[in-house]
């Protein structure tokens, strides 16, 4: 059994389910704007537009809409594979997942990638029209690279989701409990709520653990245009590394839970 | 040559740890013993039911089998593969229905629910389309045209036969289905009661079923198996059970008038004798464990006297006469 399968199956599952829950389209396009609008409401309250800019030498603007779709990208990977066993226990599903043979690496990459395809066409439609005009037509290619690394970035919270989901669920049955105390604190780790290098070095260097904290700072440096071939090339391998590192770690927790499932008993609602 | 067993459970002891809460900290843990030495060997080809009243342990050894549970003591192997060490070999050879009304993603259809599974227990791209297809027809979804609508609109027959035709996917030799009847209409519940009859008679299957339905088991199961609280209280074929427990036939013989000499037929059958009259039609009835070593001089007496007898029935001990007798002894 490879991946093919397995992906096969959760990308038909994801999509079916998609395309009957018209709302669940029409939130994937206004998302990134109605973030976008929060963060720039709450600037406003604290500064203004151009003190942002004189700051952080990047626009408001772009600065928290690139975040905002790229809060969403890292969120919607990791979020999938961690509140899989909630709605599995509530939909009965789960016994039958766990009586299948699948490698559970393979499953729970197959899990986020289907959910982030779609992030592709919404990183295009929405940071495109912006970066043209806040960079010219230069931020067209931009626009590519934000999408291509922030997809990346969304798949590289595989592993850590799966340390998460693992660790919540084997401390209690209602592990999303500590799932929604554990995102908040992810994203603050990540650095998608400002920018990374503002970091003291020490932080910086410890939640480089997670493996897309390097990709978000990467972006972060592009956006305002200070990124070198070196520093991209560093942070990148930092990001690749801590994932590979990760990924045994992930499964290991996942089969620990899983056996300790299989003591309990799994729970049907 | 001995035939090797397709399922075989030695010994099995189930604890569950439950915290009895007292207060926001406070609380005690409470153990409760599930299954307390279970045994048994079900055979290719039978159907064996598991039979026990609810809290008995059935629902506990069937997730123990299908490798959901990890026993505490004791050993469980399904075609010679432990089910806790060797759990991957196990889950590639059986199928298994849980519960009747879930166990499926609501916005998708029977057929991409199965199609999901098939990807999952590994079945290759090339022939999951086939197979699914293949399931759905011997589970009577194709000829109901359900295959293809939503899960959540299904009725709980065919949820039921959706349950069962996963089970079937990966054309298993081992097939455990949970009170797979449960809750369902008649004619539904006929359907997989044929349906699994089909799977062990014609095509070879192990069946484990486990339910508290008597009339259930008694045409579907080829040998049972009683848990109660935890043991194995008695195992065979359900005549097997009957004659076990040494249960009284009731006789009932129904003459045209008035029969004489009741003197006389109470010294053949005993104290038992019960007369009932009924629109000119008098009927008697007794209860002995061997009739058949009295029915004769009974009709002897009754013919001797002139007694026109109209009909004689013989009514055998029920496998809820089983059920009862081992679960009160249990």
């Amino acid at each position: 059994m490879g991946l093919r399968e397995i992906l096969w199956a959760e990308w038909v599952a994801f999509y079916k389910d998609l395309t009957r829950r018209k709302s669940l389209i029409v939130s994937f396009i206004v998302y990134p704007y109605i973030l976008t609008l929060l963060f720039i409401i709450m600037g406003l309250a604290v500064g203004g537009l151009t003190s942002f800019s004189q700051r952080f030498h990047v626009s408001a603007i772009t600065f928290f809409l690139t975040m905002s779709y790229l809060m969403l990208t890292l969120l919607i990977g990791a979020d999938m594979i961690m509140q899989r066993p909630s709605s599995d226990m509530w939909a009965g599903t789960l016994p039958y997942i766990l009586a299948s043979p699948a490698p559970r690496v393979l499953r729970y990459l197959a899990v986020a990638l289907p959910m982030l395809a779609p992030f592709i066409v919404q990183g295009i439609v929405c940071l495109t029209p912006v970066y043209v005009y806040y960079y010219g037509v230069e931020g067209s290619v931009l626009a590519l690279l934000v999408v291509f690394l922030s997809v990346l970035a969304g798949l590289f919270m595989v592993p850590i989701a799966m340390v998460i989901m693992g660790l919540a669920y084997m401390v209690s049955e209602e592990g999303w409990r500590i799932i929604n105390i554990a995102r908040p604190l992810l994203l603050i780790l990540l650095g998608v709520y400002y920018p990374r290098y503002l970091l003291p070095l020490v932080f910086r260097v410890a939640t480089m653990i997670i493996p897309s904290s390097s990709l978000v700072e990467i972006i972060q440096y592009m956006l305002i245009n200070n990124l070198t071939m070196s520093l991209a090339s560093v942070l990148l391998g930092i990001a690749t590394a801590s994932f590979i590192l990760l990924l045994p770690i992930g499964s290991k927790t996942v089969a620990r839970w899983e056996e300790g499932l299989r003591f309990k008993g799994v729970k049907e609602y | 040559m001995p035939r090797s067993p397709s399922v075989e459970a030695i010994g099995l002891i189930k604890r569950y740890k439950t915290k009895e809460r007292k207060g926001l900290f406070k609380g005690r843990t409470i153990v409760i013993e599930a299954l307390k030495g279970v045994s048994f060997k079900i055979y290719p080809g039978e159907v064996v039911g598991l039979l026990g009243p609810n809290g008995a342990g059935k629902t506990t050894t069937i997730k123990i089998i299908s490798t959901l549970l990890i026993p505490d003591e004791g050993e469980a192997y399904v075609k010679g593969y432990d089910v806790v060490t060797e759990a991957d070999m196990v889950r590639k050879n059986i199928g298994v229905m849980l519960t009747v009304e879930k166990g499926f993603y609501n916005k998708l259809t029977g057929r991409e629910n199965l199609e999901y599974f098939a990807a999952l227990y590994g079945l290759s791209s090339n022939i999951i389309k086939k197979r699914v297809q293949e399931v759905l027809e011997i589970v009577g979804l194709e000829e109901l045209g359900a295959s293809d609508r939503l899960f959540e609109e299904y009725s709980l027959g065919m949820k039921a036969r959706l349950n069962l035709a996963r089970a079937l996917l990966r054309d298993p030799d081992v097939v455990l289905l949970d009170e797979p009847t449960l809750g369902l209409d008649p004619p539904s519940a006929r359907k997989i009661r044929d349906l699994v009859k089909g799977l062990a008679h014609r095509e070879g299957k192990t069946v484990l079923y486990t339910t508290h339905n008597m009339f259930e088991a008694e045409i579907v199961c080829d040998r049972i198996i009683l848990i109660n609280k935890g043991i194995t209280v008695a195992e065979g074929t359900p005549d097997e059970l009957k004659d076990k427990i040494m249960a009284f036939r009731t006789v009932k013989i129904m003459v045209k008038g008035e029969p004489y000499r009741y003197d006389k037929l109470k010294e053949i059958v005993g104290i038992d004798l019960e007369i009932r009259k009924e629109n000119g039609l008098t009927t008697i009835m007794f209860k002995a464990r061997k009739p058949e070593e009295l029915i004769g001089d009974v009709i002897r007496v009754l013919v001797s006297n002139g007694a026109d007898i109209v009909k004689l029935t013989v009514e055998e001990p029920t496998l809820e006469d089983v059920f009862v007798y081992y679960s009160g002894k249990g």
